[in-house]
């Protein structure tokens, strides 16, 4: 858009909703001095040491459950909407209907002309790329990791699967398992809001660490039993300068495990419909 | 070292492992022969040992066996998991 087209209405309006950005950008600045809460951030850092030890995982999984719930759902929404737009695969877009599909050699690949490495190696490769992905996963709560790079881990093993063996791939995902990852994982992460929600009235409340009960106005209180359910299978034993503490993940690790199911059902269904395409009737990698 | 868990978070997700190998494991259509499953339990065990175990962990169960000497148990449990998960299915593919 040019200058010159904003003049008229295009214009007012444009100065106008520039004149009222000003001045709320300029006021909120005004009355910045002396009114910044610090939130409650310094003393989560304090207590999320007893969820896990890493607090990274506390703070995206327990402190900010709900918005990683929801950039969940955004991320297998556009999985989802990228497969209903490029879903007949790339190969198809510009061919009319009653044509074959084009075929692309390089995708079928003779494995028995494969190079030696490729040939012995590639398929373990797949294999422990995968079990690293779980690695990941699992190990959010006291390291480096969490659900959305197990995601890309597994999603990555797949496609290096059907890069090197072609439409055959030893890695064969199916559509309706894909489907099925995906629903399953983003089912979980939500589920796991209900226990929470029925004992305290705060959806996805860390029922295992129940890092809240000691304050007063706390509404409702957990369970023991409930506790131990989602709390001890998860107790770990830091030992700390202090002395040792006993910190539980409580329902992070089921979440991070939905969450990584979620990721490696959306990503790999857009490269599933990048390579198969996409239709009703077929099943795509059994085909 | 102990030989008992301090705590059933160290062991819980080695048998969580497993099962979601298991998961995962039945989307595998290979055949694989003795020589590879092999080779791929070998080289799981070496990244156990290189990935080593988390630092909060001190028991046997949980894959720690001396100070500087531990094992990744997570990542020989899925991998066992998906060799598992593999057979289950029934074979074909990529010979």
């Amino acid at each position: 858009m040019e200058i010159k087209e904003l003049r008229g209405i295009k214009g007012i309006v444009a100065a106008v909703a520039l004149l009222i950005i000003f001045f709320g950008v300029f006021s909120s600045f005004l009355q910045l001095e002396g009114n910044v809460a610090r939130g409650i951030s310094e003393e989560y850092n304090k207590l999320a040491y007893r969820i896990a030890p890493n607090n990274l995982a506390s703070w995206v999984y327990d402190y900010r459950g709900i918005d990683t719930l929801l950039e969940t759902g955004v991320i297998y929404v556009g999985a989802v909407v990228s497969v209903l737009v490029l879903g007949r695969g790339l190969v198809r877009l510009n061919v009319p209907e009653e044509e074959d599909i084009v075929k692309v050699s390089g995708m079928d690949l003779k494995t028995e002309t494969m190079p030696v490495l490729l040939k012995y190696f590639a398929l373990p490769v797949v294999i422990l790329l995968i079990a690293y992905g779980l690695l990941v996963v699992l190990e959010a709560p006291t390291s480096g990791g969490g659900g959305f790079q197990c995601g890309v881990i597994v999603s990555s093993a797949y496609l290096l699967s059907v890069i090197i063996y072609g439409k055959k791939s030893p890695l064969n995902m199916r559509k309706k398992a894909l489907v099925a990852f995906g629903t399953f994982g983003w089912g979980l992460y939500v589920l796991m809001g209900l226990p929470g929600y029925l004992v305290t009235g705060y959806w996805q409340y860390n029922v295992g660490a129940d890092l809240w009960s000691w304050v007063s106005t706390f509404p409702g209180a957990v369970p023991d039993a409930l506790k131990a359910v989602f709390g001890e299978p998860f107790m770990l034993a830091l030992q700390l300068k202090e002395g040792i503490s006993y910190a539980t993940s409580g329902i992070l690790p089921i979440i991070n495990i939905g969450e990584s199911f979620n990721v490696i059902g959306a990503i790999c269904l857009i490269f599933f419909a990048f390579i198969y395409g996409w239709s009703d009737s077929e099943e795509g990698a059994s085909e | 070292m102990t030989i008992f868990p301090l705590a059933l978070g160290e062991v819980t997700l080695t048998i969580v492992a497993f099962f979601l190998g298991i998961l995962l494991g039945t989307q595998l259509q290979a055949r694989l022969s003795r020589r590879t499953t092999l080779l791929i339990l070998i080289m799981s065990v070496v990244a156990a040992f290189l990935f080593e175990a988390p630092v909060h962990y001190s028991s046997v169960l949980g894959g720690v066996f001396a100070e500087h000497i531990s094992f990744s148990f997570k990542f020989i449990s899925a991998t066992i998991g998906l060799l598992v998960g593999k057979s289950l299915r029934k074979e074909g593919g990529i010979q």
